[in-house]
């Protein structure tokens, strides 16, 4: 028994159905940034209706809600959750805990189908009669199924499948992850062992191996309303002058399912997102990790809290004021493991040998990002603060600095980091640093000012503002000025897939570990790694990853993998100098 | 390369195939759950009329399930390829058997005029019912392609046996629930809530 015996020799065995967990990771990657580009697209569209409202006439206001929808629901799910499991973690899980593949391979390639099959129906949508769905990502019932709101012919039920597929996706890499965490670790390799990259991925995995059934059991009861007449979620409507056959369905049944996933879905972007930038931060300033054992507690307690704190997404939807209580109490809990983390980060940098290097420029750039949205985070989490502030930009704001834009730098600076294992060639280091200022700088400029438009009072989710006394001129000014930004951030994005094509293909030899990094995906015998990764001899782990800033001997740093009666071999740094 | 170097022990195979099952169940148990959970919040509204009677065909259901869960067991334990094998073509003749009368029982339902959207609680019984059969052969699949491994390795029929008792448990719970939990019961244990 046992995987793989066989290496693959054709094109298609070997990139097209590959088993091969590197080959996943890649195909995943390239899907989630491709349509996460579409995503980006429909950000700018919905952006250039709020800046320069009516002068683009073929953007109405059903092409509004559908793009909002569709913008939403890709960013979280097809692009941030595709690619911190999927890519991230079918890349880096394997090599960092000394494994030669997933446990079940066969599995995993079917995740990666599955995965495409569902993008592709997603992407169908916008080619069905009526149009995507424009009910908000939230989808939530009535609303979303009935006419009224754009999409309900088809578009909804294509979502609705398209997410099941997902969920299935879903499912069967995360069997794999956790299986292989738990089962395939090398010799020596302790859980406590573990590069921080992998607790996060790790345990973001079972969040949603746990929160996933949620959007499934909503999903098909939402479908059985929309398809089969029943009534879980519709309650007697009357619409458009007609009685409808539904009665007494609840949709705050829907609302309280919807949210059992959708808060641990922030943590399940959050929480690899915090590994990989604790491993950033560590290589480049060449300095051990802060409090190594509190990370990984942090992380495991917030995957914990992250299930009890769903109902602050509903403090306008009506609860039992004691209920509200509760789920304040356990928002604000929350706060403390993060910001824990967040001490610890600064504190691996404080003194530091500190490399401005690219991917380094990401995670100091998540850092700000993450402290400003997560600082918002314990406003909205208040009851009382929450329900002025509710339904606004406010709120946009709040969201897309917390798990937009901060997960968003640490995938960019993730794939600088390992771009040199994946395809043995540094990037064009100045595009990354021109990528990285523009894009950083650029989301301030776009999402901090849509604070100040929240507190005027500017309600989310319009189309247009007209007839609003309340909302000064000056608003729109600062509207069109946050779309004319947000155009120049989303055309510096092609500069990064620009960056990376061109660098596959021509870049310089980046050689096996630029980074010097301990981690065991350095260290493979051959770069980029072959199938099988290690070669004939798995490597066996002595130490943790972060063994840096070692004084005498040659190198500065201890690989993972390094007997420890071997003495410290000086390797070439050749980091992003040519 | 040697490929034979990427060989992983049996043992090691086994407790691999173990976990991963044990974690989809754990999946598969969340997903019951949360129906569950839906089920319970839904039962609260005014309109909930309870299922006013168990089909006969569910008690010939459980009693299949069983036999099949009790015939991979056997199937798990005995020695001899002869054995193995019958005990195997038991246990899925049952499983198959369960289906054909779960199916049964939704006829029969049909028949009283309890349809899928005539009340909420019949749309959780189609709905439960059909997803835990569609667990089932999802399973059924699982087996069939254990077939091959019959009398050489022990572990997928150990690991099909493992599954079934899982079914049957989450088939008594949904049994329990829909006719067994009412909403007078949910307010003796809540106390009717705010």
């Amino acid at each position: 028994m046992g995987y793989g015996g066989e290496h693959p020799h054709s094109f298609w065995t070997r990139y097209v159905w590959s088993q091969d967990h590197k080959v996943i990771a890649i195909q995943y990657t390239i899907t989630a940034l491709a349509i996460g580009l579409v995503g980006m697209v429909l950000s700018d569209l919905m952006r250039l209706q709020l800046g320069f409202p009516g002068r683009f006439a073929f953007i109405d206001a059903s092409r509004y809600y559908q793009f909002m929808t569709m913008h939403g629901m890709i960013m979280i799910v097809y692009l941030l959750t595709a690619l911190f499991l999927g890519g991230f973690g079918n890349y880096l899980i394997p090599l960092m805990l000394g494994a030669r593949d997933m446990v079940f391979p066969f599995l995993n390639m079917l995740s990666y189908w599955f995965y495409l099959l569902a993008v592709l129906i997603l992407a169908a949508s916008f080619f069905v009669p009526g149009g995507p769905t424009g009910g908000g990502w939230t989808l939530y019932p009535p609303q979303a199924i009935l006419p009224g709101t754009p999409g309900t012919e088809w578009g909804i039920v294509v979502m609705l499948v398209s997410l099941l597929v997902f969920i299935a996706a879903a499912t069967m890499g995360g069997l794999n992850y956790v299986t292989t965490v738990l089962q395939a670790r090398t010799e020596g390799m302790t859980l406590m062992r573990m590069p921080l990259t992998v607790w996060g991925i790790f345990t973001a995995t079972i969040l949603a191996l746990f929160a996933f059934p949620a959007l499934f059991v909503s999903g098909v009861m939402m479908l059985f309303d929309k398809a089969l007449g029943t009534s879980f979620f519709v309650p007697a409507v009357v619409s458009m002058g007609q009685h409808l056959p539904h009665q007494g369905g609840s949709p705050l049944l829907f609302q309280h399912l919807f949210w059992f996933f959708g808060h641990p879905e922030v943590y399940i972007v959050a929480l690899p997102a915090f590994g990989i930038i604790s491993d950033l931060i560590s290589v480049h300033a060449r300095k051990r990790i802060f409090g190594y054992k509190m990370m990984v507690w942090a992380i495991v307690v917030i995957g914990v809290l992250s299930f009890v704190v769903w109902a602050h997404h509903m403090y306008v939807s009506g609860m039992h004021p004691y209920f509200g209580f509760f789920f304040a109490t356990t928002t604000l809990v929350i706060a403390v493991p993060t910001a824990l983390k967040v001490y610890n980060w600064t504190l691996t940098l404080w003194r530091g040998d500190i490399h401005l290097t690219v991917p380094m420029l990401f995670a100091i750039g998540f850092i700000s990002t993450f402290l400003i949205g997560g600082l918002t985070g314990l406003f909205l989490g208040n009851v009382s603060v929450d329900i002025p502030l509710s339904n606004t930009y406010f709120v946009v704001a709040h969201f897309h600095m917390v798990m937009g834009v901060s997960p968003v730098l640490a995938v960019f600076g993730g794939l600088y980091h390992w771009f040199p294992k994946v395809t043995g060639r540094m990037y064009d280091v100045m595009l990354g640093r021109v990528h990285f200022w523009i894009t950083f700088v650029g989301t301030y400029l776009i999402f901090f000012p849509m604070h100040y438009l929240g507190l005027l009072g500017m309600p989310r989710r319009y189309y247009a503002y007209d007839h609003y006394a309340f909302i000064p001129d000056s608003a729109q000014a600062l509207n069109a000025f946050i779309t004319i930004v947000a155009l120049v951030v989303g055309a510096t994005q092609l500069l990064f897939v620009l960056n990376l094509w061109w660098s596959a293909v021509r870049g310089r030899e980046a050689g096996g570990n630029p980074w010097r990094a301990a981690s065991l995906e350095w260290h493979t015998p051959q770069t980029p790694p072959v199938h099988g990764n290690w070669g004939e001899r798995a490597p066996v782990v002595y130490r943790d990853a972060y063994e840096y800033g070692l004084q005498g001997g040659d190198s500065d740093y201890l690989p993972q993998d390094q007997p420890p009666d071997q003495a410290r071999q000086a390797e070439p740094a050749r980091g992003e100098a040519p | 390369m040697n490929p034979s170097l990427y060989l992983v022990g049996e043992h090691t195979d086994t407790l691999r195939r173990r976990t991963g099952l044990w974690v989809f169940m754990g999946v598969v148990g969340m997903l019951f759950f949360l129906f569950s959970s839906a089920y319970l919040m839904r039962m609260s509204t005014p309109d909930w009329r309870p299922l006013p009677f168990v089909p006969a065909q569910l008690w010939l259901s459980t009693g299949l399930l069983a036999a099949a869960s009790v015939a991979w067991r056997r199937a798990a334990q005995v020695r001899g390829a002869r054995a193995v094998r019958a005990a195997y073509v038991v246990a899925c003749a049952c499983s198959l058997a369960f289906l054909a009368s779960q199916l049964w029982a939704w006829r029969a339902m049909d028949a009283a005029r309890l349809t899928l959207d005539a009340n909420p609680a019949n749309s959780f019984f189609y709905l439960i019912t059909g997803l835990h059969g569609l667990h089932v052969i999802g399973g059924l699949a699982a087996a069939g392609w254990a077939y091959r491994d019959l009398g050489r390795n022990g572990v997928t029929v150990q690991l099909c046996a493992r599954y079934w008792h899982f079914l049957l448990a989450l088939w008594l719970a949904m049994f329990g629930l829909l006719f067994g939990v009412t909403p007078a019961l949910v307010d003796q244990i809540c106390g009717g809530g705010p």
